[in-house]
Order: C-alpha cells, then sequence, then structure tokens
C-alpha cells in the first residue's frame, strides 16, 4: 500500500515525552494523523492504519532533537500547513522542527546507518576519563543482548567518535557517534558500560542519552 | 541534566504512568484557584484511566475557573518501593503537587477489592487514615461511585461520602467550600454545612448502637444537621447531561483506550443478583442524535481509534438501529473501529456485528447466569434455554465459531441439579454447532464457560443471602467442571477467596474500618490483582480485630434486621426488594420496567422511564 505523496517529517521528542515507549509511539501517531485532519493515506481492510514508516525506535528515557518520520498522502498538501497541522495535533513534546516532501532524490530512511548522541553519566566520584587511552585498546568486549541471546562482542571499530564535552563534579557529558540501523545496531549505554568496564575509576551510577543526528553515509534526511 | 526523579522512574515498570502531560490534560495555575481538588482512583493508571465516571468529573470540576482537579493513581508497587525509599509522597499527575496539599481529596470507589488501596494511598500522601485524627489545615477526603451505597466499612475512614450521580452535586460541594474558607470557620462547619446538600453523608455525625449478637440496634443522627436517611443523587434529563468534548488520551496503553459513549443509565431487567441493576435506577436514555455528535467531537478531539458504547443491557436502548446507522457512517469516514458490548441475539445484533471487526475478533457471549430455568426464574434472568440454543444456532450459522457463557456458582436456592445444569447447556450449545449441516460450518467450535461466585450485595432482593463458605465453592466449582467433558468446552472460575473478602466488605459495617486498618499495616493492596491478594494477611487483620468475617458474609439475615446501609436511599425500598425475594423463593419472575411499574421507589426522583410511561 502506498499513498501518492510521502512527507517526511523531523521532530524532536522532548523530556515531556521521554518515557514513551516505541509501541507507545506508534499508537499517539495514529491518533496525531486521525486529529490532524490531513489526507493521510490509510491501509485497507477492516483495521485501517496510516501508511508511515518511522526511522529507528528510541529508547524509553532518551530524548532526541533529530527523529524522522515518512508519512504517506492522498493528496498534496504545503509543507508548512503539515508542519503547523501535525504541531497543533501533537499538542507538545513533540514538536515537528521540519516537512519535506520526498522526491526521486531523496534518502530512503530505511539506508540510515549512524547516529550520535550526547550523553549525561552521572558517577560515583568525580572523574575525567582519558578516552584516547581507552579507544586505543586492541579489543573493546561487552556482552550485547539480541531479542533471543546474549553475546560478547568488539565494539572497538563501532565507536565513530567518543569525546568528553564537559565535567561538573560526578557528572559528565559524552559525545558519540555510533552506528544505527535495522541491520547494525550499538545503543549508546552499551559504550557506557564498556568504559565502566576498561577505565579504572569509571564507575557509573546512571546514564541519560539525548540523540542529537541520524544520518546516511554522514549525510542527514532534511538538510538543516 | 539528570534529574532524581528520572533515575526513579528509569528503574520502574511503565514510568509514562506517572509523568501526566497527556493530551488533553486540563492546566492552570494552581494560583488562580480557589479550590484545588485532587481526584485518587484506587488502583493503577491503567485501570483508572478507563473509568468514564472520572472523565465525566475531571473535565466538569475544571469547567470551573474557581477549581484544578487534577489526577492521582496508585502507583504499582515497585514506585511506591522507590517513592517510600525517597520520602516522596503520593502526587498529582497534572502538576506533581503533594495530594497532602490539597484542598479535597476524592476517591471513587468502584469495587470493595480497592478499599486498601484507599488506605495505602492516604498513606502515602502523608494523611492521617483516620478522619478523627485530621484537623485543621488537612485536606477533606471524601469518596463516591458504586460501592459508596454502602459507605459503612469506611465510615471511619472516609469524612464524607457523595451518594449517586456526582455532576451535579460536586457542583454544589465547591460553592459550599469556598464559602466555608472565604469565612475561615473551624473545620467541622464545613461538613455540618454540606449535610444541608442532598446525597452527601458525613459517618462522623452518626452513632451506631449494636446488640449482643452484633447486628445493629440504632443507628441515630448525633447533630441536627445530619439527616436521618440520604437520599442519592441523579441526573434527571440525562440528554441534557454533562459529558465532556475532549478527553485526556494517555501515551500509555491502558484498559479501555478509546472512545466511550454511555447510551444510557440504569436498566428496566431488574436482576435479582445485580446491584447495578436497582442503585442506578430509573433507567434514562441519551438521545441517540445526541450521542452521534459528541461521538464526532470526541474523535476529531483524541483521534482515537475505536468508538465503544457503555450501558448495562445495552440491547434495551430504544433507538439502537438509529444509534449504530449514525456511528457506523462516522466510522467509516473517520477510520475508526465501532466495538460493540454483548447484545441480545437477533437478526438485527447479527446484521451489525457483520458489520462490526471487533466483534468477530472476541467471539460472542452470552450471561445466562444460572444452569437451570427454575434457577434462572429464581434469579429473574428472563431468558429460556430455547433462547440461548437458538442464539447459538444464529451465532454458529453467521459463521462464528468462538462462544462465551458466563454463569454463577453459589446462587440462593441453588441445587446440584442446577449446577448440572451449567454443563448441560454448555452441551447443548456445542450441540447446535453440530446441528449445522456439515458442509455449512465453518472452523473448530470453542464454547468458554466462566463461572463467578455469587457475592450478595447491598439494594438487591438477595441482600439478606447468605453466601457460600470457601469450602462449598471448591466443591460446586469441581463438581461443574467435572461435568464438561469435551475439549471444545474450556471451564474458567473465579478464586473464592477473593468473592469471600468482596463478600465481607460489600455487606460490612463501621467495625470493618479497624480491620481495612490493620490489614494496610500487614501490607495488603491491590486486592483486585493476582499477584498481590494475600488472603492469610487479611485473616490475621481479621483475628487480631477480634472480626468474625463469615458474620458479614456467610449468615442469613431476617427481613427485619438493621442493615448498615439502612440510612441511605437509593430510591428502590428495602419492603420491594423483600417482596421480590419472596417472589424469588416462590420461583416466580416479574415484570420489567417497561412491562410494568412495580412501584419499586424509584418514581421518587421523577425521571426517566418512571415518567415516561
Amino acid at each position: 500500500m502506498k499513498g501518492n505523496y510521502t512527507y517526511r517529517l523531523r521532530y524532536e521528542k522532548t523530556a515531556a515525552v521521554r518515557y514513551i515507549s516505541h509501541l507507545d509511539f506508534v499508537r499517539v501517531l495514529n491518533r496525531t494523523v486521525r486529529r490532524s485532519g490531513l489526507p493521510v493515506t490509510y491501509t485497507e481492510g477492516f483495521n485501517p492504519h496510516p501508511v508511515m514508516m518511522v526511522a529507528l525506535p528510541l529508547s524509553v528515557g532518551t530524548t532526541s532533537e533529530d527523529e524522522y518520520i515518512d508519512i504517506d498522502f492522498d493528496e498534496m498538501v504545503e509543507e508548512q500547513e503539515v508542519l503547523e497541522r501535525f504541531n497543533e495535533a501533537f499538542g507538545g513534546g513533540i514538536v515537528v522542527t521540519a516537512v519535506k516532501r520526498v522526491g526521486e532524490g531523496d534518502i530512503s530512511l530505511k539506508k540510515l546507518d549512524e547516529a550520535h548522541y550526547r550523553v549525561e553519566v552521572e558517577l560515583k566520584e568525580p572523574f575525567v576519563p582519558d578516552i584516547g587511552a581507552f579507544l586505543s585498546r586492541d579489543s573493546i568486549i561487552v556482552s550485547k543482548k539480541s531479542k533471543s541471546s546474549v553475546k560478547d562482542v568488539d565494539i572497538k571499530k563501532d565507536i565513530k567518535k567518543l569525546a568528553v564535552m564537559a565535567t561538573e563534579g560526578r557528572f559528565l557529558t559524552l559525545s558519540m557517534a555510533v552506528p544505527a540501523g535495522n541491520e547494525y545496531n550499538v545503543k549508546p549505554e552499551l559504550v557506557v558500560e564498556a568504559m565502566d568496564k576498561y577505565i579504572e575509576g569509571f564507575d557509573v551510577v546512571f546514564v541519560q542519552c539525548h540523540r542529537t543526528a541520524l544520518l546516511c553515509e554522514g549525510k542527514e534526511f532534511i538538510s538543516k | 541534566m539528570i534529574q532524581p526523579i528520572d533515575k526513579i522512574l528509569m528503574s520502574v515498570k511503565k514510568p509514562v504512568q506517572y509523568t501526566g502531560g497527556e493530551l488533553g490534560m486540563v492546566k492552570k495555575d494552581p494560583a488562580d484557584v480557589d479550590i484545588r481538588f485532587a481526584f485518587c482512583f484506587p488502583d493503577n493508571y491503567e485501570v483508572g484511566m478507563s473509568h468514564l465516571g472520572m472523565k465525566i468529573l475531571y473535565h466538569l470540576l475544571n469547567e470551573r475557573a474557581d477549581t484544578y482537579c487534577e489526577r492521582v493513581f496508585a502507583p504499582w508497587p515497585d514506585m511506591e518501593e522507590k517513592m517510600r525509599e525517597h520520602g516522596m509522597k503520593l502526587f498529582s499527575l497534572e502538576t506533581k503537587t503533594d495530594v497532602c496539599d490539597f484542598d479535597i481529596v476524592g476517591f471513587t470507589l468502584m469495587y470493595e477489592l480497592s478499599y486498601s488501596n484507599v488506605v495505602n494511598m492516604l498513606d502515602l500522601a502523608g494523611i492521617p487514615l483516620t478522619s478523627a485524627e485530621r484537623g485543621a489545615g488537612m485536606p477533606f477526603v471524601c469518596a463516591g461511585g458504586a460501592c459508596a451505597y454502602n459507605p459503612e466499612p469506611l465510615a471511619e475512614i472516609i469524612d464524607f461520602f457523595i451518594m449517586g450521580e456526582g455532576e451535579e452535586v460536586m457542583g454544589e460541594l465547591m460553592d459550599a467550600y469556598r464559602d466555608w474558607k472565604q469565612s475561615g470557620a473551624p473545620r467541622e462547619a464545613y461538613l455540618e454545612a454540606i449535610c444541608g446538600i442532598e446525597g452527601i453523608y458525613v459517618p462522623a455525625f452518626y452513632e451506631v448502637e449494636y446488640n449482643e449478637n452484633g447486628t445493629i440496634r440504632s443507628f441515630e443522627p448525633m447533630r441536627p444537621c445530619a439527616k436521618k436517611k440520604i437520599r442519592k443523587r441523579i441526573v434527571r434529563d440525562f440528554t441534557k447531561s454533562y459529558f465532556p468534548e475532549t478527553l485526556v488520551v494517555p501515551y500509555g496503553e491502558t484498559v479501555h483506550d478509546r472512545v466511550t459513549l454511555e447510551i444510557f443509565r440504569g436498566c428496566i431487567r431488574g436482576c435479582r443478583f445485580c446491584q447495578a441493576g436497582y442503585v442506578y435506577r430509573p433507567v434514562r436514555e441519551k438521545n441517540a442524535d445526541e450521542l452521534v455528535g459528541l461521538a464526532k467531537k470526541l474523535v476529531a478531539a483524541t483521534g482515537y481509534e475505536e468508538i465503544s458504547l457503555c450501558s448495562l443491557s445495552t440491547s434495551d436502548y430504544s433507538q439502537l438501529a438509529a444509534l449504530t446507522e449514525g456511528l457506523l457512517e462516522e466510522a467509516k469516514e473517520k477510520k475508526v473501529n465501532l466495538s460493540l458490548p454483548s447484545l441480545r441475539i437477533d437478526n438485527f445484533s447479527l446484521d451489525l456485528m457483520e458489520k462490526v471487526q471487533t466483534v468477530r475478533k472476541s467471539g460472542i457471549t452470552f450471561a445466562p447466569e444460572a444452569g437451570s430455568q427454575r434457577l434462572r426464574d429464581v434469579i429473574k434472568k428472563g431468558i429460556t434455554e430455547q433462547n440461548i440454543i437458538d442464539s447459538a444456532s444464529m451465532v454458529f450459522k453467521g459463521g462464528w465459531t468462538n462462544v462465551k457463557l458466563y454463569f454463577m456458582i453459589g446462587l440462593p436456592t441453588e441445587t446440584e441439579q442446577d449446577l448440572a445444569g451449567i454443563g448441560d447447556l454448555a452441551h447443548k450449545v456445542l450441540g447446535a454447532y453440530y446441528a449445522i449441516p456439515k458442509e455449512e460450518r465453518r472452523g473448530m467450535p470453542r464454547v468458554s464457560v466462566s463461572a463467578s461466585t455469587f457475592v450478595p450485595k447491598p439494594f438487591t432482593p438477595f441482600q439478606w443471602e447468605a453466601q457460600d463458605d470457601i469450602e462449598t465453592i471448591h466443591e460446586k466449582q469441581r463438581f461443574v467442571r467435572a461435568g464438561m467433558k469435551p475439549r471444545q468446552i474450556k471451564f474458567s472460575w473465579h478464586d473464592a477467596e477473593v468473592s469471600f473478602l468482596e463478600g465481607v466488605f460489600a455487606r460490612g459495617d463501621r467495625k470493618l474500618s479497624k480491620v481495612l486498618l490493620a490489614a494496610h499495616e500487614n501490607g495488603c493492596k491491590f486486592d483486585g490483582w493476582n499477584e498481590y491478594f494475600n488472603f492469610e494477611m487479611w485473616m490475621k487483620a481479621f483475628e487480631a480485630c477480634g472480626v468474625d468475617p463469615k458474620f458479614y458474609n456467610q449468615r442469613k439475615r431476617s427481613f427485619d434486621e438493621i442493615l448498615p446501609w439502612d440510612h441511605v436511599d437509593v430510591g428502590v425500598g428495602k419492603k420491594f426488594l423483600e417482596k421480590e425475594a419472596r417472589m424469588a423463593y416462590r420461583e416466580q419472575m416479574t415484570p420489567n420496567c417497561r412491562e410494568q411499574c412495580l412501584h419499586c421507589g424509584a418514581e421518587c426522583f421523577g425521571g426517566g422511564i418512571c415518567v415516561e410511561r
């Protein structure tokens, strides 16, 4: 099932709605679409739902400023109108920041391969880690959970960027770039877990993540 | 910035239930209002947010510029543990204000098994558990809802009860509160003032004396302001009654997460076991056009994908065809589903169910309630075996394969023959499937038989009955189960211990307040949830208080006994109920409200079917 036009929405998931799970979010989207009154394409059958694709699920507790969704429309609508009506229908919490009608040259959301995060970490004791030394290890082994199993994997090659942005007592802020997408995904929490494992004195109490970018081969899905 | 609350929320299940901020949530500045009302639901968010009465009263109270009503739900035990560990008090979802800082704290009492949560929520709020301990500067604690018709088990805990439908009385209570607050009069003056409002009951203003055998000798008002009888309130014209045009749309999943249309209140049937059938009288319908218009507004405002109908015995709605026609049109246009409650099976309802996807998924439900015609006449369930078999036959021919049958075990006058009738009827329903020519059958049939335990309730003709003891119920459950042979019949039953406790509190008196407090001390909470129900701890609480639970549920009362709820007037009279009970023993049916008025007493409200006839 495909509509005549596809619109791509970039949106933020703010702190107020950080505890909505991905499944909750899909339900919220369905209702938001109906409230918006926009000519969205629905699937056929007894239980129709809007034709749409969310770029990448966001974990419970994680906020983001760079999320994407593609929604199919039966009719063409001004991009600005789509943005305004969605924002009104969301009623806060989720904020649409850009809308673009998807054309020939646009990258499919399915090709997404990298995510950037800003990660706040609370430590037991104040400590500033030596990221250079951590990344120059031969291997960085963590146990990674999949749907069916837990196995040890080496994520050294996966950490594309890692830096300390700020420290304040027991709190520090990291920025990182990791693989993302349906094929292979590394959660930012896993990188922090590895740091806790390998860096002496880096004892993690709590982690809070904020996604700053979703990319495909370094390119943005809607250019800023 | 990492906030302390985030660390707690990340460590509990379904944190989204504690954050509020949903679409449709009412936002006000607490500094702009005179009255802050904490609407407390003594169960978790997913149950509480499904409750229609709360939705109505929440928006109704918030229509007032001088009042801010906020929602409070019972935190799940994992959250409660974290809150206690961090010294957090029970808070409201809207502004995260401590419940103890509100003016009025109101609980809705939907079922007896939520009483321990009322106490636990007060405790978590830091509010003294009994009304006697609450002094100046503390919130008033009130309660209403279905169970409030017998308020006595909570008499020492709740400051005042609201009897009946809250729509009108809430406004009067708020006006009185504002006046009292401005006057600077002592706390008691407010309670005295609201005694003048019809439907308000202040238990502390009454004194009960008991006979040596534990029954009530006298129940007397101790102040001039306290009425001898407290009559429930109702909305006379239900079509014109308030209903919000928007709803709070939860982020997380809830039990009933959809637009619910209440099509009428009350029930014409008067099944003798059913409390709702008596306490909600008289029957008052809402006009179909009004309901369709409301559905349109609510779907547009909420974006919900489903509309459902809510009432007792929905098939009795006089404009069902017009209503469903209008709703199906709206459903098609807005791509929403219409979900139907169980309807009496006939050509109309089958045709309707054919058009509605949600019914196909869940199968079709019948409620014979009792296994034999004799017992169905006793309980005034106006259906015959032939009705049921014919309906099942139509359903199977219509292509449905899943049929559910609801029964009760432990009904008054029940014999082994009546119990054997449950299995017989299930077999006959299954037989209706095999009576269809082979080439016309579809799929494999499945008959699910569910048996709950009969619990006698106040304001029913069976309010004087003894409830079966746990051992007898277990025996009867085994007996019924043994009668279900084929694998196409599935039998399930209710926990007899849960029904035991429900039975105690349903017809309890004031002495149970102490037991409730003791059970809370023992850690009892979420009694409606299997994983938390702890029968042993309850029995210890009864023992510690020197209260015999069997006095309340397993004792047959005489018609002239003073019952703990006799001071509550629901319209339906005690004499009428007695007459109905005697008819039950004679195995005789009586006409329903549409056939003939039996002058039950509900005429006193001057509304609905009593005046339309």
